[in-house]
């Protein structure tokens, strides 16, 4: 172990160029080779300032010291572990048991899911449907958390919020009713279900990018954030982008961040992204998929297209870990995302579908109990 | 490259060394790569000692011959073919991955690179019985899915000593890390990268590893797919293979892998196969 640390080369460790480049031209390439060198000959052999040969010699063997003693964010976990932890998380019902059984449950945490979709397709519906589902109590089977909702478009209508929450609350005070449940329903309303969403407005992806980095602070004041949404991810960096290759580079470490997020604090991160034409040489035709390019599609580990079909909209599980994929019918009512029950009806808002979608939505969470 | 030390051999003395780091000597390629009579006059060291020096710098540093035959008999008693649990694709590999090479698995999102390092995993514990490091980077393995692919899956199992049989290094995915910081104005992610490269290839080899690596892909201008992170990496994969979805007849979508690099099959060969027929086959 010590003979595999001394044999790392001093190009890996954060050093400024400048002073990597210096040891590099004196012959100092591996740990082994600053073993029991002071920082006062250093500065004489490299031809750098006391001051940087100290630094150099406390970052070298700081970061010895931390990894011998095994560091916590470098150690393995067994797959049974691994196993045991993601059976132990709670997953966030989208109110669509259709769409739940094919997320294998509802929308996970520690994972990136991304949906995207043609405007007006029911992106941010699904968002905020899942910012209120995520403070379902965990007697019901929810995760009991809160949410962090970033907003870059400015399409969070609070009325809408309400709307759903209300239906939410409704919907979990008969359940507690009819399982009998000591549960406290009171106090589960839509005010506690709103006051449980954290909300962010971002203009543009500097602020963006600012927000997503300052979030970790917030998430360790709020340790009950469960899900981090943003709607949309693609807005802030579909346009003023000169520099594509500076573009690719702050998304992909946006993704980063956000597995990172998702993974050290077990909550579910959803990105919503617009969709684009794609012109493929050779075929004719267009084809319509995700925007930000190809790199950005490794980002998200479980992607969601969402898109209309004989006026219908259809939710194509298109990438999972875990999950086949599959193609399921949802709806949009007044309540929020539910199942499509009968055919005939497909319009918004309309009485009898609020009724339809109420039996539904009985099943949704119970299913979700039995998993518990 | 190493910095010329004290007690390299009996004529290497403080003083030898002294001058020769005033005369910004200091390395063992300064040294060796300087005429040893320039040196002898510029440092005043006895030419004799210069030679001496310049001998064991030599010996120490330069590789030393192995006969192809002791190569060979190494080979036969060592090799390990590691079979990935998908046999369209072990045929397509002569067998399986190959201990002590690098392979790398390049496709778009959800071509299915992830559940082909899943399924290598879930076989190599199995079948095979022996360990695997499954480097994730980008948060996308999963427990649940690795169950679906292990028959007769047993919580109680748990071995001791995990190092000791390790026999393949997963590593999905390198480009995921790379990304942020590759392009632009930052020339270290280069040397990173090929340092990553470096202890892949000698990873696999010291330890006899099967070393999978998962990258992604970009298209060129002509609208042809390759793997991405450029020619410097094009060079630490042994193998390459590049994963695509495809329709099959029956409407369900299959993978289609393509061999791009291969030291021991023709190239390019491809092989379709059915990630979910994978997994009912498993079970069973």
């Amino acid at each position: 172990m010590s003979a595999g640390l001394s044999q790392r080369e001093l190009i890996t460790f954060p050093l400024s160029p400048a002073v990597r480049a210096k040891l590099t031209t004196a012959g100092f390439l591996t740990v082994a080779d600053l073993h029991n060198v002071k920082p006062s000959e250093l500065s004489k052999e490299v031809g750098i300032s006391l001051q940087e040969a100290l630094e150099v010699v406390k970052i070298v063997t700081g970061e010895k010291r931390t990894t011998a003693a095994a560091g916590s964010t470098h150690s393995s976990v067994s797959a049974l572990h691994l196993l045991e932890h993601e059976q132990s998380l709670p997953s966030i019902v989208t109110f669509c048991a259709q769409l739940d059984e094919a997320l294998g449950g509802g929308v996970a945490l520690r994972k990136v899911t991304e949906i995207c979709g043609a405007p007006g397709v029911g992106k941010t519906q699904m968002c905020i449907q899942l910012a209120v589902d995520v403070s379902i109590p965990e007697e019901l089977g929810g995760a009991g958390g809160e949410a962090v909702y970033i907003d870059t478009e400015g399409s969070f209508i609070i009325e809408r919020v309400v709307d759903v929450a209300t239906a939410t609350a409704d919907h979990c005070r008969r359940m507690a009713a009819q399982l009998d449940n000591s549960l406290d329903v009171d106090s589960y309303n839509f005010e506690s279900i709103l006051s449980g969403i954290h909300y962010f407005r971002c203009h543009d992806y500097i602020e963006l990018l600012a927000t997503l980095h300052t979030l970790t602070n917030f998430i360790q004041q709020h340790p009950k954030v469960k899900l981090v949404v943003v709607d949309s991810i693609a807005f802030p960096f579909r346009h003023n982008f000169d520099d594509l290759s500076l573009r690719t580079r702050l998304l992909t470490s946006m993704a980063q961040n956000c597995i990172k997020l998702a993974t050290d604090f077990s909550l579910a991160v959803v990105l919503t992204n617009q969709m684009t034409t794609r012109f493929t040489p050779g075929l004719s035709g267009t084809q319509l998929m995700p925007a930000l390019g190809e790199s950005w599609g490794h980002a998200c580990t479980v992607r969601l297209v969402l898109y209309w079909q004989d006026g219908q909209r259809h939710a194509m599980l298109y990438k999972s870990p875990s999950r086949r994929e599959t193609t399921v019918l949802y709806q949009i009512t007044t309540g929020g995302v539910r199942d499509v029950v009968a055919k005939a009806p497909t319009s918004r808002h309309s009485d009898s579908v609020e009724q339809d979608s109420d039996g539904s939505q009985e099943s949704a969470p119970c299913k979700k109990q039995k998993l518990a | 490259m190493a910095a010329l030390r004290l007690g390299v051999c009996k004529a290497m003395t403080e003083g030898v060394l002294s001058s020769l780091q005033t005369a910004r000597i200091r390395t063992v390629t300064d040294f060796v790569s300087k005429n040893p009579e320039e040196i002898a006059q510029i440092c005043s060291i006895p030419y004799k000692d210069v030679l001496s020096i310049r001998r064991v710098l030599l010996a120490q540093y330069s590789a030393f011959p192995v006969l192809a035959s002791q190569l060979y008999t190494n080979a036969l008693s060592n090799l390990a073919i590691i079979c990935t649990g998908i046999s369209e694709l072990d045929q397509l590999l002569d067998g399986g991955l190959y201990g002590g090479e690098v392979c790398e698995l390049a496709g778009e999102t959800a071509a299915g690179k992830t559940q082909v390092c899943l399924r290598c995993a879930a076989t190599v514990a199995c079948v095979h019985a022996q360990n695997v490091v499954y480097i994730d980077t980008c948060g996308s393995s999963s427990a649940e899915r690795l169950v679906d692919f292990i028959p007769g899956f047993d919580h109680s199992e748990q071995t001791s000593g995990f190092y000791r049989s390790v026999k393949m290094l997963i590593l999905d995915n390198v480009a995921a890390v790379f990304y942020p910081v590759l392009g632009g104005q930052q020339m270290d992610s280069v040397a990173l990268l090929e340092q990553i490269g470096q202890r892949l290839k000698q990873l696999a080899m010291d330890f006899c590893l099967a070393v999978l690596v998962t990258n992604n892909v970009t298209s060129g201008l002509d609208g042809e797919r390759r793997p991405s992170l450029g020619r410097l990496w094009a060079h630490v994969p042994h193998t390459r293979i590049i994963l695509e979805r495809t329709l099959a007849q029956s409407e369900q979508t299959c993978r289609q892998a393509t061999l791009v690099k291969s030291v021991r099959m023709k190239t390019p060969a491809s092989a379709t196969f059915n990630l979910a027929v994978c997994e009912q086959e498993a079970p069973g």
